[in-house]
């Protein structure tokens, strides 16, 4: 004869086992999110999503690897912005976030040579005195990234190793990452007569 | 020593204290056990559909975990992916502009307002227990929502044209959660049971299925990420309202009634009489509350069986015992360990412990109800206590009741014969001193304590006769208290008597009448330094600490909740 037990209790058990599979440690489902170049298995999904936010974006950004004391902390992706930030050991929470959107105001910015293909890259130096914040702006066809330098100590080598770490991945080779994917035709973006 | 005075005898020469009233039992009915399995007379769960929607959780794991371990997750984009094109192909023009502007219905801010205008009313209406629950569901549908996104890391639909606004990863669907969440929190919060939540659930319902196809239309989300964020907004707060704060134990009412008067109506009503002819074989006709203005503590009764004849019940459940709980929790910290303070752990344990009292009352032969037992409602969670009914009692407080000499005598002989029977009540006031006959009866003595200190008897004593001088004056009731008390014993009792040994009641009472009892009869009594009744400890000491760290932690806690859920 089966014993009747506590409805409530057996759902509880269930809903918490649900949120300890879901859950795991804290943050770690986050630093999962990663947007890393490495189409099309790891960190897809966050480029995907990514490129999804700026439609006319030709170009996604995303991280090759991590420089030592650097870890991913945050993404945070909504329609027509994209944005994921960076810690670092030495230079703090936040220190470095990177964000796209589909334009940007550059007025107040210096153009410099730019590092990565098909891009026009733009430097603004806010502070070196105590705390390093600068920011960094590269255009390209149909969007705009942003990196933020935000560092406790003043970091040019720190800079260095974000323009070693950060790069970008091409909507092409996105749409091409979905297409194997999917197998059925389907790509990142509608048809050009569905848009 | 005073002459002690014997009790009146009654015309048939027995005393009142020892007549003992026959149970009443069901003709043609009887009592009966309920065999194992089957479900007892008010079952404590989730209801059909709340079953439904648990099982609909509980599907929504699986998959999850079946894609997990099978890599079904291409197949069930695909079929996701054929079901949206399909309804993208349905767009028009007129269309798409009616649902652009829909989505203004799930915009943060329409989600902030609607949590506040579920909590507002419920913390208005000091229905905190469930502003507890739902700030706990936002809670935890924010983060398993948030953690689910970002561990299954699925991104919007691709090769089509998301025409809406959107945040984040596109499974579980967090609007569909948040929506859901927000609008049945709104529906057990301020709705009472019957007509109008079934309409707040149709509309809720309505709004759902509204925004699905809104979000579905515009491309926003997949089928299946908004029927398993439906399913997860819907089942959590569903099962959290109904296991947490049923609503047979916390009803929604409008009405300023104390916490601890339980609705006696619908099921548990039937539940009970069900319970008292099973358990006790009684044929009740009507059960209704009685008396509810002198209690605090539990829900009184009054049993009217088949026969016409009425017995007296006492509802316990367990907000009583955390109202229990929290009483002595208060007395601690306030005045230190002063007696036994223990908590009891169950309702069950609750009213088993009254139980007795009542049948060492009735075996020390002293005016107090005799006992019939007590029936389970609902296991580990409500039970009914039964007792004889004082007809045509009424309470010593009550202007036409007359409290003359034999009256007084008779209060005093009480508290003398509970001292000799070493039992003490503990809650002496003027809702527990009833007069039938020109015969003091005393009731409610769940407080009562075997083997009281002598401090606690000496208390008992003082309030009795600060009941009498309401009724009466000092004067009279101290002569009167000197034929079966020495003076020392009465100076003993207002030695001992201070704010916390008086009842509320009592101090209320004493607080309109405006006389100046207490001093008075210190003044009769000879003068006696006053009883200490402050008990410093270390226990006490550092249970005073954990309760401050507790509440300060509670309190950070409680802003940080409210920020988490974005309601602040």
């Amino acid at each position: 004869m089966r014993l009747r037990r506590s409805w409530s209790g057996q759902v509880s058990t269930v809903l918490v086992a649900v949120a300890m599979l879901a859950g795991g440690a804290c943050g770690v489902p986050q630093r999962q999110a990663a947007p890393l170049c490495r189409l099309p298995s790891e960190g897809a999904d966050t480029l995907i999503l990514m490129a999804q936010a700026v439609p006319t974006a030709d170009r996604v950004p995303c991280v090759t690897s991590y420089q030592d004391g650097w870890h991913f902390a945050s993404l945070e992706v909504r329609s027509g912005r994209s944005r994921f930030t960076l810690d670092n050991d030495r230079a703090g929470v936040s220190a470095m976030r990177v964000e796209m959107t589909p334009s940007c105001d550059t007025r107040e910015y210096t153009e410099i040579g730019s590092d990565e293909p098909d891009t026009l890259r733009f430097e603004r130096v806010l502070s070196v005195e105590g705390r390093f914040r600068a920011m960094r702006a590269y255009k390209f066809a149909g969007g705009c990234v942003t990196y933020r330098f935000q560092f406790d100590q003043r970091g040019q080598a720190l800079v260095n190793e974000v323009s070693a770490m950060v790069t970008f991945v091409t909507r092409d080779a996105i749409d091409a990452a979905v297409r194997s994917t999917h197998r059925d035709g389907i790509g990142l973006d509608p048809p050009p007569a569905a848009r | 020593m005073a002459e002690i005075l014997e009790p009146a005898r009654s015309a048939n020469g027995r005393t009142p204290s020892s007549s003992t009233p026959r149970l009443p039992v069901a003709s043609g009915g009887g009592r009966r056990r309920r065999p194992s399995g089957e479900r007892p007379p008010l079952p404590h769960d989730l209801s059909r559909s709340g079953r439904w929607w648990a099982w609909a959780a509980c599907g929504v794991l699986a998959v999850w975990l079946t894609i997990a371990f099978t890599g079904l997750g291409p197949a069930v984009d695909r079929v996701d992916l054929v079901i949206l094109r399909w309804i993208v192909g349905l767009r028009r023009e007129p269309l798409t502009d009616v649902a652009v502007a829909l989505q203004a219905v799930t915009e943060d801010r329409v989600i902030l307002l609607l949590r506040w205008a579920a909590l507002l009313p419920a913390l208005w209406y000091r229905r905190f227990r469930h502003a507890g629950v739902f700030i706990g569901c936002i809670l935890f549908s924010t983060w398993l929502t948030a953690n689910l996104s970002y561990g299954l890391g699925r991104p919007r639909p691709v090769g089509i044209a998301v025409l809406g606004e959107w945040s984040g990863f596109s499974h579980p669907s967090s609007v569909m959660v948040d929506l859901a969440v927000a609008m049945l929190g709104c529906t057990y919060l301020l709705t009472p049971r019957g007509r109008w939540r079934s309409y707040a659930k149709l509309a809720t319902a309505l709004a759902l299925a509204a925004v699905v196809a809104m979000r579905l239309y515009l491309g926003v989300n997949h089928p299946t990420d908004l029927l398993f964020g439906t399913i997860l907004g819907v089942a959590i707060p569903l099962i959290a309202f109904r296991t947490l704060v049923p609503n047979d134990s916390f009803p929604i009412t409008y009405t300023r009634s104390k916490g601890a008067h339980l609705d006696v109506g619908g099921l548990r009503g039937e539940a009970m009489k069900r319970a008292l002819e099973e358990q006790l074989g009684l044929a009740v006709d009507s059960i209704r509350p009685f008396g509810l203005d002198g209690s605090a503590g539990s829900t009184p009764l009054r049993i009217t069986l088949a026969d016409g004849r009425a017995l007296f019940g006492k509802l316990y459940a367990a907000t009583h015992l955390r109202a229990d709980r929290s009483y002595k929790l208060m007395r601690t910290l306030l005045y230190g360990r002063l007696e036994d303070e223990s908590t009891f752990s169950t309702v069950r344990r609750l009213v088993q412990y009254e139980d007795y009292l009542l049948r060492l009352f009735a075996d020390a032969d002293l005016p107090s109800p005799k006992p019939c037992g007590f029936v389970e409602i609902t296991p580990e969670r409500e039970y009914l206590l039964v007792t004889e009914f004082f007809e045509g009692a009424r309470e010593i407080g009550d202007p036409e009741v007359g409290v003359d000499e034999a009256v007084i005598d008779d209060a005093l002989l009480q508290v003398r014969r509970m001292w000799q029977a070493g039992l003490a009540h503990r809650d002496v006031k003027p809702a527990n001193v009833l007069v039938r006959d020109g015969r003091v009866l005393l009731i409610d003595v769940a407080f009562s304590e075997v083997r009281p200190s002598p401090w606690r008897q000496a208390v008992d004593l003082a309030n009795m006769m600060l009941c009498l001088a309401l009724r009466t004056d000092p004067e009279t009731v101290y002569q009167r208290a000197l034929l079966q008390y020495s003076p020392d014993e009465i100076a003993e009792a207002f030695a001992a008597t201070r704010g916390l040994t008086l009842t509320s009641q009592l101090r209320a009472r004493i607080r309109e009448d405006g006389r100046n009892l207490i001093d008075r009869f210190r003044e009769l009594a000879p003068p006696r330094p006053p009883i200490r009744i402050q008990r410093w400890s270390v226990r006490r000491i550092g249970l005073t600490a954990s309760v401050l760290v507790a509440s300060a932690l509670g309190l950070a806690l409680t802003i940080g909740a409210f920020q988490g859920a974005k309601l602040l």
